[in-house]
């Protein structure tokens, strides 16, 4: 039979209720039992006593009325004698109807034959009156009436005594049966309550048992013990909660599976992508603790891959510099990853190795920093190449200067007609190749200033320093100039902004966007230098209202030797202006860019650090 | 008449520089490698050095160094006239007792008048 725990409680409870019923019925029982006893000896019994009572009362008045007589008194003897028989007759009658003992029929019946033959007895004695004497009516009182009065006297008494007797055994029977009813109920009772609780015990048994079980295997779930399964052993609500659980942490367990393989294919991807990258990788944890290393870390560090994970950077690669860029990294949440980038050397096989390191912060939802990603990069080569680049530059660049001075010192020499007087059209063609041999000249040191902003050979001098000194310095050798061709050349006012930078080379940049500036406006325009604070950088801007630069050429500005429309056929300019410009700011760690409308004017921005 | 020594291994600048400093009115001799350079220094005693770095037997640092331990020469201004323009040069040049470092090419009336400054 199945039952659920609903049917399981109500049948309990009905048992309870039946219980009580029973016990209550036992209890109305008694108590009625106790009022039969009552009613028998308050009703029956304590009736007839009264009765004999009476009646012996009245027998005792007839007697003395019969004495009456014999003294003389006949009338006052005839009225009580009458008057006490009626009240015997009553009681009697009385005692008659209330019969509840065996004996009492059986008494009664005498008392009644008695007493018929006492009354006639007695009017007897009143008719002879008249012709017997005093002393005859006594003797026949004595020897007639006395016996039989005697005698219904005696039976009275025994009915008395019978009923008595009754109303005591009654008694004891009533007290008898409370304490029986007593002692039943409270059995009785006994029994219902440890019934209700035996069954209190085992619904609670029931239903708790279970659900303790339940929770132990829930908690244990919620703690990631996937394994947990309820043994089921009931049918009822319960049982099927366990089944329903059994069920849910079955699919929690394939679902778990599922994302764990996911997870697991992700993970392999990503570390065979790291162990596929020819350059070394250390992944490590905000602990600093590696997490994942490459095979070309481990062989560049000397270290096996298996020792190192999980333990501390600097326990196995002892390498103070790349340490304390992570380290950066890990608070500051940024990317180390300037172009020139940090440089690490390293002896390796009688070779000296060069490696740019990067460290690339990897962050949470909430923006902090779990993991630095460290990438190593073999720039060796890259090295190589460009020291060839430098020196050959550099090379080149003397080469050049050599003819160079001979040729220039030589034209001027005849322009000042050291060598001699010349003609207009002589000295014409002189200043045009003056001129080239500057242009040339410029050029040489451009490339050569590239040359070293590209390998990085250039070490800044950082320091301190307020934009409006930079801006003066920059303002300065173009003032004359600007005046002589009527373009304003203003600059913010009351800059207390402080930067943090290289002051020569940011002078530089900003000197050469002025130039720039200068060859593409003509009288009455105007150049505005700006400064503005934009959260941990300063923006400087060089704008002007000229020419504009359009559209195709904005992007490739800043590549080597490209110049915008007019300035094509201009002999001042190298071409590696903007380039130079370019390496400086982003040796800065800055950026730089052009916003620019043909016949509008441009405006050159560039970032730099402001000051810590 | 002032004494000038230059010392150039390029023909052609010296064509030019020649003909600007004998017309300057000075006493001019000229040698094209490092160790003519010292000998000709002890020797005539110039009175002011015009000296190239890129030279050829002996570098002009070296011949730098070379007059500024003696003292016959140590007194001489030298005002080295190098087609290297290099920050280091220039360093390296005035830590070993250079007058002056004059990055090529040159204006010749600046020429002048820094050699005008030293006489």
């Amino acid at each position: 039979m199945k039952f659920n725990l609903r049917k399981k409680i109500l049948l309990g409870y009905l048992l309870v209720v039946l219980i009580i019923i029973g016990v209550a019925g036992w209890s109305v029982y008694n108590f009625s039992s106790l009022n039969d006893a009552i009613r028998d000896i308050m009703v029956e019994n304590y009736r007839s006593v009264i009765a004999s009572e009476k009646m012996m009362e009245s027998l005792e008045r007839q007697d003395s009325g019969e004495l009456m007589f014999l003294f003389g008194q006949a009338e006052k003897a005839n009225q009580i004698f009458h008057e006490n028989q009626m009240q015997f007759m009553k009681y009697l009658s009385r005692a008659e109807d209330n019969i509840t003992i065996q004996d009492e029929r059986h008494i009664i019946d005498s008392i009644n034959v008695k007493y018929q033959k006492y009354i006639s007895i007695f009017s007897k004695l009143k008719n002879r009156s008249q012709e017997k004497t005093v002393q005859e009516q006594k003797e026949f009182y004595l020897n007639s009436i006395m016996p039989i009065f005697e005698e219904i006297k005696s039976l009275t008494m025994r009915l008395l005594m019978v009923n008595q007797n009754h109303m005591r055994s009654s008694q004891q029977k009533a007290n008898d049966n409370a304490t029986k009813a007593i002692y039943s109920t409270l059995i009785f009772s006994s029994i219902a309550i440890l019934t209700a609780i035996i069954f209190g015990l085992y619904i609670a048994g029931v239903i708790i048992k279970p659900v303790k079980k339940l929770t132990n295997s829930v908690r244990k779930v919620a703690a990631g013990e996937l394994d947990q399964a309820i043994e089921v052993t009931t049918k009822d609500e319960i049982g099927r909660l366990a089944e329903e659980f059994n069920i849910m942490t079955r699919k929690l367990k394939e679902y778990e599976k599922l994302n764990v393989s996911k997870l697991l294919e992700e993970k392999k991807k990503s570390e065979g992508i790291v162990k596929s990258i020819s350059n070394p990788i250390i992944v490590t944890d905000d602990d600093n603790k590696i997490s994942l290393i490459n095979y070309k870390a481990a062989q560049l560090f000397d270290v096996k891959e298996k020792q190192v994970l999980g333990s501390h950077f600097l326990e196995n690669i002892k390498n103070d510099n790349i340490f304390e860029l992570i380290n950066d990294t890990l608070d500051s949440g940024e990317e180390h990853s300037d172009r020139k980038g940090e440089v690490l050397q390293f002896q390796q096989d009688q070779q000296e190795l060069t490696f740019r390191i990067t460290t690339t912060p990897v962050t949470d939802e909430d923006g902090k920093v779990i993991m630095v990603i460290t990438l190593l990069e073999d720039i060796t080569k890259l090295k190589k190449v460009d020291e060839m680049k430098s020196e050959f530059v550099s090379m080149v660049s003397h080469e050049f200067r050599t003819p160079l001075t001979s040729m220039s010192m030589g034209i001027n020499m005849l322009l000042k007609e050291k060598a001699g007087s010349i003609n207009d059209d002589q000295k014409e063609l002189l200043e045009v190749a003056e001129e080239d041999c500057q242009h040339l000249s410029n050029l040489v040191d451009d490339l050569l200033d590239l040359s070293k902003m590209e390998s990085g050979e250039i070490d800044l001098e950082f320091e301190n320093v307020k934009v409006g000194k930079i801006f003066d310095a920059s303002i300065k050798p173009f003032e004359q100039q600007a005046d002589e061709k009527g373009i304003e050349l203003a600059r913010d006012e009351e800059i207390d902004l402080e930067v943090h930078a290289d002051v020569n080379k940011i002078t530089w940049v900003i000197t050469n966007l002025i130039g720039n500036a200068l060859r593409y406006t003509e009288e009455g325009d105007r150049i505005e230098l700006h400064a503005d604070k934009k959260g941990h950088k300063v923006h400087i801007a060089v704008s002007d209202n000229g020419a504009g630069i359009p559209k195709e050429y904005q992007h490739k500005i800043f590549e080597k030797f490209v110049r915008a429309g007019q300035d094509r056929d201009s002999s001042t300019g190298t071409g590696l202006g903007l380039a130079i410009s370019k390496e400086i700011v982003e040796a800065h760690g800055g950026r730089i860019w052009v916003d620019s409308e043909e016949g509008k004017g441009s405006t050159f921005t560039f970032t730099v650090k402001l000051a810590k | 008449m002032k004494k000038i020594l230059l010392v150039e291994d390029s023909k052609n600048v010296i064509r030019v520089l020649k003909l600007l400093l004998k017309q300057a009115g000075y006493d001019l001799k000229i040698v094209e490698n490092g160790v003519d350079a010292v000998e000709t220094a002890f020797s005539w005693q110039p009175d002011i050095i015009l000296l190239d770095i890129r030279l050829p037997k002996m570098n002009g640092f070296l011949v730098l160094e070379t007059l500024q331990e003696d003292e016959k020469t140590t007194n001489i201004p030298v005002l080295v006239l190098s087609a290297k323009a290099e920050e280091e040069d220039i360093q390296k040049a005035n830590q070993l007792g250079a007058t002056e470092y004059i990055t090529k090419p040159v204006d010749p009336d600046k020429l002048l008048g820094i050699i005008k400054k030293y006489l």
